[in-house]
């Protein structure tokens, strides 16, 4: 009895102190944020869309392997001796066309993990959510810009001067045999040397001229393994890099300042 | 009123049909304004805003809407179901608790029939309303439905105890069934001069009647903390699982209507039904019907402020606050009304 | 054709023989299936209960409709650092403190020491995650006993502490923050203020979440002797976290096996006491959430005082990581339990294994040891109080 008075007493006792907070509730302040009318203001590292400065990639393909889930593509062309890409604006030099820099942001899940190692700073999170599409791939977004006769254009010179190189290589290559042939001819002493060098000619000549080998094993694998070899010689270089690291890092801030700044004003301007 | 009708219609059976139909556009409107009123009340309750776009000021027109799609969406009916009974469940269900309203003075110039026995009736016709959701749930042919529909059963026939009990006592007051008659018996202030001559003052066991009557109507209503047949965050829909588009519609109108109707019968018995609570300023017919209405909406808003603060109860714990709670308290409290009236 | 039926996975329920009621009609048990799409069992279990009536007399969790191949997408990753987004989503409402399990396993197996200002900056982090995840925890079990407005004023309060996560790492959910050797980034200039501002103003919330839904009489009701988790059994099934400490265990590994910093703060272990009922059931396990947020709070100010205002937090980063051949068990303390990463390195920069012991899916194992005999809506209850976050459980 006393046990049923007491639970009654509490039951009412904590239901009115219930009441009473949902009544104080009622008359606060609502945190809703009316969407479409009023924003939220975003703070400055919100991740919400990738965006690439394409003047500024220099085609070194460390974001595409930085993703998790490979959805940026980059395809990148060799550029030829004779024409001059330019400098990006942090002063990296262009080597290579950036044919393609595709970014599926349908498959990106927004880790960022691309944005940190890029050199030149060009590719980056920008403060743009509302670009929800009826099509999946709609969201690949091409950064390039490239018209096909450019790439066709840049192919084709890359051609030109990969045949222009492959046939000097050749020419030297004969030169070479000849050589050989020639110190065969005079030193018939050696019994084996002559013969190694008459099959093994070619490897031992495209081990020798490393740089022409690599860029008449075609344009694929030589753009990468140009990538591969700068962020080795980055990551060997550890020492200066340390030292310089920080001083890099407020570098990039700024600039990312100044640009998401550059950005406002022409939000504000539109 | 009748005779009012009948002064510029013709008569027959079209003035008996305004006549009729009028608690129907109560309900009507009263439900596109209590869902909205609902959503808003939940939204500032938990510091948001609610419905703010459809119709322009505070999203008035959003039950509105609401009621358009829910008119254009499929009727489903599942393939295992069985289909008569499935589809006249939402019917039988709001026409019990529109029936009900037939013996609500709405005003002193209202009320659909001047029935003698008034609150019985309304009783016993709400007690339709278990019979449906039982249908509804059965028919559904899911065990999520058949679940909820159990427990209304139980639900529904327990709390109809201690709802009876305590109009009970209300009717040894007022000593007849007739709510015009109730509601006329309480005009006029009685009590130390100032106090309207309501039943809730009319003695202190009274305020415990009422308070036993409006917890017996959250459970006839099926509001929370006791919304056990519908409870979505156990049975999933409950008996309206299975339910969608128009039909579901119907059951969401019934629960809103049996709300009204519970608070109307509350404010009827408890606080004057239509008498101005200022004696006679502001009194007659159409001033009756705003009071009745006011009165009701406010027990309808409580109904909603305790909905968003408490959470729910389990079915033994129902039936435990039903039998050992509700029930002898309820006697005991007649007992002491009886008295009351003995004695003084 | 195949029969379908056969090769039905899980064990077979066979159901009690029919009674005869003794007036002519027979019950029987009946099977439900509560979930996947059910709206209380937190994301996509599926319950295979049979009831007698309303009571639980077998509980069966299926788990597995998340199911994302964590461990296998580990080991095809060819850079470590690509691993954290993948344990982000594991348990995605605590990702902090999964990054942080992460990073210090890797920091142990590569050696790698970090400066106190990133030590500080963790854990505050994953103390407010901490907070966010308990209050998402208490509100949503809330909603399941049909308390519907605590659950929201637990998110408003959720969401100010993904405010301040946002402003240092961009993400509101899934950060990729807390990096193997460092940080991200370095938390904004205001980062302090927030967090104290963030603190000062929750302690009352706590207090009102009390008023309204912890002392409630009805919500008492529910949760009190429901579910009870004895301390035994508890063990014997490798319960963690804060459904460990609601049977009146206390474990804690930010105690008992300190890990990052947590030697250099002051805060208790809050164990269920069956203040409401018998010790381990629903509403100890819930309060010790709610307390435990107390005991967060009063971490996150010592370390705010306590932290230092110099530090690179990327100072210790490698810049290929390439960790030495061997193998490596860490374990912390996450909202939901113990969670155990175990690597093992070939010393390529590629994992050659990456296993987590996610605490959700070892305390959901013990879900019908203790439910047998409830009633639905306690079985709601019970599901809630455990507290699984089902994209951990089935990884
Ligand atoms: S944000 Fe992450 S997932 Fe998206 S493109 Fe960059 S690295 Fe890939
Ligand atoms: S890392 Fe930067 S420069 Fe390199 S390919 Fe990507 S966007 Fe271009």
């Amino acid at each position: 009895m006393v046990k049923a008075l007491s639970d009654t007493y509490l039951t009412f006792k904590t239901i009115f102190t219930g009441m009473g907070i949902t009544f104080r509730h009622l008359f606060t302040k609502s945190v809703t944020v009316q969407y479409p009318v009023q924003r939220d203001v975003l703070p400055e590292r919100v991740r919400l869309k990738l965006h690439v400065n394409i003047d500024d990639c220099i085609g070194c393909r460390l974001c595409e392997r930085a993703c998790p889930v490979e959805c940026i593509d980059i395809g990148t062309i060799k550029s030829t001796d004779d024409v001059d890409l330019g400098e990006t604006s942090t002063g990296h030099k262009k080597k290579l066309w950036v044919d393609k820099f595709d970014i599926d942001m349908a498959k990106c899940c927004y880790c960022e993990l691309c944005v940190h190692p890029c050199p030149t700073d060009c590719i980056t999170m920008v403060e743009e959510y509302e670009y929800s599409v009826y099509d999946r791939n709609d969201l690949i977004f091409p950064f390039s810009d490239m018209t096909p006769e450019q790439i066709e254009e840049a192919n084709r010179k890359l051609e030109e001067e990969a045949e222009a190189k492959s046939r000097k290589k050749e020419e030297a290559m004969l030169a070479k045999k000849k050589k050989a042939e020639a110190q065969a001819a005079g030193g018939e002493a050696d019994g084996d040397k002559p013969k190694d060098a008459a099959s093994g000619g070619s490897t031992e000549a495209g081990g020798s001229a490393e740089t022409g080998g690599e860029e008449a094993g075609g344009e694929g694998a030589g753009t990468e393994k140009s990538g591969t070899g700068k962020s080795d010689a980055e990551a060997s270089g550890d020492g200066d890099a340390d030292a310089e690291k920080a001083a890099r890092r407020a570098e990039r801030e700024a600039r990312r300042a100044a640009r998401r700044a550059e950005r406002e004003a022409k939000k504000k301007s539109e | 009123m009748q005779q009012f009708l009948e002064s510029f219609l013709p008569a027959g059976p079209v003035v008996v049909f305004v006549f009729s139909i009028i608690p129907l556009m109560i309900i009507l409107i009263y439900a596109l304004f209590a869902i909205w009123l609902e959503r808003k009340v939940a939204g500032h309750i938990q510091d948001r805003l609610g419905p703010m776009q459809t119709g322009g000021w505070h999203g008035w027109a959003q039950t509105l809407a609401d009621l358009l799609k829910m008119i254009q969406k499929e009727d489903i009916v599942p393939a295992k179901a069985d289909r008569f009974l499935f589809k006249m469940a939402p019917f039988i269900a709001f026409a019990a608790s529109y029936a009900a309203f037939v013996a609500i003075p709405f005003s002193s110039g209202y009320i659909g029939s001047m029935i003698d026995i008034g609150v019985f009736y309304i009783v016993a016709i709400t007690s339709l309303l278990s019979v449906s959701i039982i249908m509804a749930g059965w028919a559904s042919n899911n065990k999520w439905s058949l679940l909820g529909a159990m427990r209304t059963a139980a639900q529904t026939v327990s709390y109809e105890v201690p709802t009876v009990v305590t109009i009970l006592s209300v009717i040894i007051v007022t000593g007849t069934l007739n709510l015009m008659e109730v509601t006329e018996m309480q005009t006029g202030n009685a009590f130390l001069g100032f106090l309207p001559s309501w039943l809730i003052f009319h003695s202190p066991f009274m305020v415990i009647a009422f308070v036993l009557f409006f917890i017996a109507s959250l459970a006839e209503a099926h509001r929370v903390p006791f919304d056990l047949p519908e409870s979505e965050s156990e049975l999933v829909g409950g008996y309206q699982t299975e339910y969608s588009g128009m039909r579901w519609g119907l059951f969401m109108l019934t629960e809103y209507a049996d709300m009204l109707l519970l608070s109307l019968v509350g404010a009827t018995l408890f606080f004057g039904g239509w008498n101005s609570p200022f004696g006679s300023f502001m009194d007659g017919p159409v001033w009756g019907a705003f009071w009745m209405l006011f009165k009701g909406m406010v027990l309808v808003f409580v109904m909603m402020w305790l909905r968003w603060t408490l959470p729910r109860l389990r079915v033994d714990q129902l039936m435990n606050l039903c039998w050992k709670y509700l029930i002898p308290l309820s006697f005991v409290n007649l007992v002491l009304i009886a008295l009351w009236e003995m004695i003084f | 054709m195949t029969n379908v039926k056969e090769n039905r996975p899980g064990p077979e329920v066979t159901l009690s023989p029919p009674v005869d009621a003794g007036n002519g009609l027979k019950t029987q048990e009946m099977v439900i299936s509560m979930g996947p799409q059910h709206p209380s069992t937190h994301g996509v279990l599926r319950m295979e209960l049979t009831l007698n009536g309303e009571i639980v007399t077998r509980a069966i969790p299926h788990i597995g409709y998340l199911h994302r191949c964590f461990e296998k997408h580990s080991e095809a990753m060819n850079d470590y650092a690509k691993v954290i987004p993948y344990v982000d989503r594991m348990d995605y409402v605590a990702a902090m403190n999964n990054e942080l399990g992460y990073a210090i396993a890797m920091e142990r197996l590569m050696d790698i020491r970090v400066n106190d200002r990133v030590e500080y900056i963790r854990v505050i982090m994953s103390e407010l995650q901490r907070i966010a995840s308990h209050l998402l925890a208490v509100g949503t079990f809330g909603l399941d006993i049909g308390a519907f407005t605590p659950f929201l004023y637990c998110f408003i309060e959720r969401e100010k502490i993904l405010d301040i996560f946002e402003k240092a790492s961009g993400a509101r959910l899934l950060y990729n923050y807390i990096w193997i050797g460092g940080l991200m980034n370095d938390v904004p200039a205001d980062f302090k203020t927030d967090t104290a501002a963030f603190v000062k103003s929750f302690r009352p919330k706590i207090k009102e979440l009390n008023d309204l839904l912890s002392h409630n009489k009805i919500f008492i009701d529910r949760t009190a002797n429901v579910g009870v988790l004895p301390e035994k059994v508890a063990i014997n099934y490798g319960v963690s976290g804060p459904s460990l400490r609601g049977s009146g265990v206390e474990w804690d590994l930010r105690k008992d096996d300190p890990y990052s910093i947590y030697d250099r703060f002051e805060f208790d272990v809050i164990v269920g006491q069956g203040e409401m009922g018998t010790v381990g059931d629903c509403w100890d396990r819930y309060i010790v959430r709610v307390w435990e947020m107390e005991e967060s709070l009063k971490i996150i100010e010592q370390a705010l005082d306590q932290m230092p205002d110099e530090g690179d937090v990327q100072e210790a980063v490698p810049k290929k990581i390439r960790p030495p051949a061997g193998e490596i068990y860490c374990r912390t303390e996450t909202p939901r339990g113990e969670l155990g990463y175990y690597i093992i390195s070939d010393k390529s920069t590629t994992p050659f294994r990456v296993k987590a012991r996610a605490p959700s899916f070892v305390n959901l194992s013990v879900l019908p040891a203790i439910s047998i005999g409830a009633m639905v809506a306690d079985m709601v209850a019970i599901i809630g109080s455990i507290d699984i976050v089902l994209g951990e459980v089935d990884r």
